[in-house]
């Protein structure tokens, strides 16, 4: 009976892990990071809904745009990584293969920006047409560090950029800027 | 050859004072065994801030030796705050001191001698793989060249505003292992009386 049991609950729990990931369009597998063997900076952070909503509740009362902002999001998680010559190469190609990956699985890309040794590219899901199921952001600076963001949640486009600069995630706030040129052009 | 004398049975009033006087000898026994487990527990952190030391220690390829460690459990944090509750204190120290519902730290130090370099990466990995074993989850992660920084939640909360997190440093100098329970309730009520805006307050 146990030997019929354990892989019909693998089945079931397998299924349902999937069934939560194909919930949340926005999220994208970015994969696992390990820090670089010769120190340099790593940085990850994973926020989840239960802290999110804490966070909400206690921004409530003083500032409710901002609560309302947090109450948008489902999951943040951000990966900053350190590159050294021994990890430089599989990075760059990471950064190419979540690209590659965004744009098979029809994520749009709303910015790019490769100036001064800095390669930024900023992808979004869309969820309808007011909003967003989430965002990816991929950086690689010339100060030597790859940088990882993916938001999920369903965010309104407008604020895309309000988001950026609560989370100090200075891409997302150069999506305003492309948006206002983007603007200007067509009114040209 | 004199006949055996007849065994007399033990009254019920004698079988009364033999259990009352087993009863005493528990209760001085009980005494200081408690007391025991109270002052050992309040020297040890609890067991997932044990396991999270243990396994950060096992992959740093150092030896750690004990500079401090204690432990207030929810009861000594109960009875602490029943005690402030008398003590001419200010309202916002007492605020503060109500949103602490359970605290540990534990603090090593490289044993003398050892030289051998931190293997700051493993510790992650390895702090990782135990604590997510426990029902843990790594909320933030920072490597560089000084220390190893991460912190974990619970993966699944309880109660709404009461945080548990579980905090792990490591650099040259010292492995710090800090654990506690915070009701974030007393905390808001501080930062209104602050003026302060709420948990960018908090995050600045």
């Amino acid at each position: 009976m146990k030997t019929f049991l354990f892989p019909l609950a693998a089945a079931a729990s397998l299924s349902l892990s999937l069934l939560q990931g194909a919930d949340s369009a926005g999220y994208f597998d970015l994969g696992q990071f390990t820090p670089p063997k010769s120190g340099g900076t790593f940085v990850e952070v994973n926020l989840k809904g239960n802290l999110l909503s804490m966070a909400a509740k206690i921004a409530a009362k003083e500032e409710p745009e901002a609560a309302e902002l947090i109450r948008s999001i489902e999951s943040i998680r951000v990966n900053v990584i350190g590159l050294d010559d021994a990890n430089r190469a599989e990075i760059k190609g990471r950064v190419e293969s979540v690209r590659a990956g965004l744009s098979s699985a029809g994520w749009e890309r709303i910015v790019t920006v490769q100036q001064e040794g800095n390669d930024v590219g900023v992808y979004t899901k869309t969820k309808d047409a007011d909003s967003i199921a989430g965002v990816v952001v991929t950086v690689l600076s010339q100060d030597g560090e790859a940088v990882f963001v993916n938001v999920v949640g369903d965010i309104k486009p407008e604020r895309l950029a309000e988001l950026g600069e609560h989370l100090h995630i200075d891409p997302l706030k150069a999506v305003k800027k492309a948006a206002k040129e983007d603007d200007a052009e067509t009114k040209k | 050859m004199n006949p055996v004398p007849p065994v007399q049975p033990v009254s019920r009033r004698s079988w009364a004072w033999i259990w009352v006087a087993l009863g005493f000898m528990g209760v001085l026994m009980l005494v200081p065994l408690t007391l025991a487990v109270v002052v050992w527990s309040a020297l040890h952190t609890g067991r997932d801030a044990t396991a999270l030391r243990l396994a950060a220690a096992r992959a740093s390829d150092v030896r750690w030796e004990r500079t401090v460690e204690f432990s207030a459990g929810s009861w000594l944090c109960s009875f602490a705050r029943f005690g402030l509750g008398f003590a001419p204190i200010d309202r916002e120290a007492r605020l503060a001191l109500r949103s602490v519902e359970r605290a540990e730290v534990a603090v090593f130090e490289p044993r003398s001698g050892s030289s051998t370099p931190i293997n700051r990466a493993a510790i992650l990995t390895e702090a990782d793989a135990v604590m997510s074993r426990r029902g843990w989850d790594r909320l933030v992660g920072v490597v560089d060249s000084d220390q190893t920084v991460a912190v974990y939640v619970p993966s699944r909360t309880g109660r709404e505003l009461q945080l548990d997190a579980c905090i792990l440093v490591v650099n040259r100098e010292n492995l710090i292992v800090v654990s506690g329970r915070t009701d974030l309730e007393p905390l808001l009520e501080l930062l209104e009386r602050q003026n302060r805006p709420g948990w960018l307050a908090l995050a600045r």
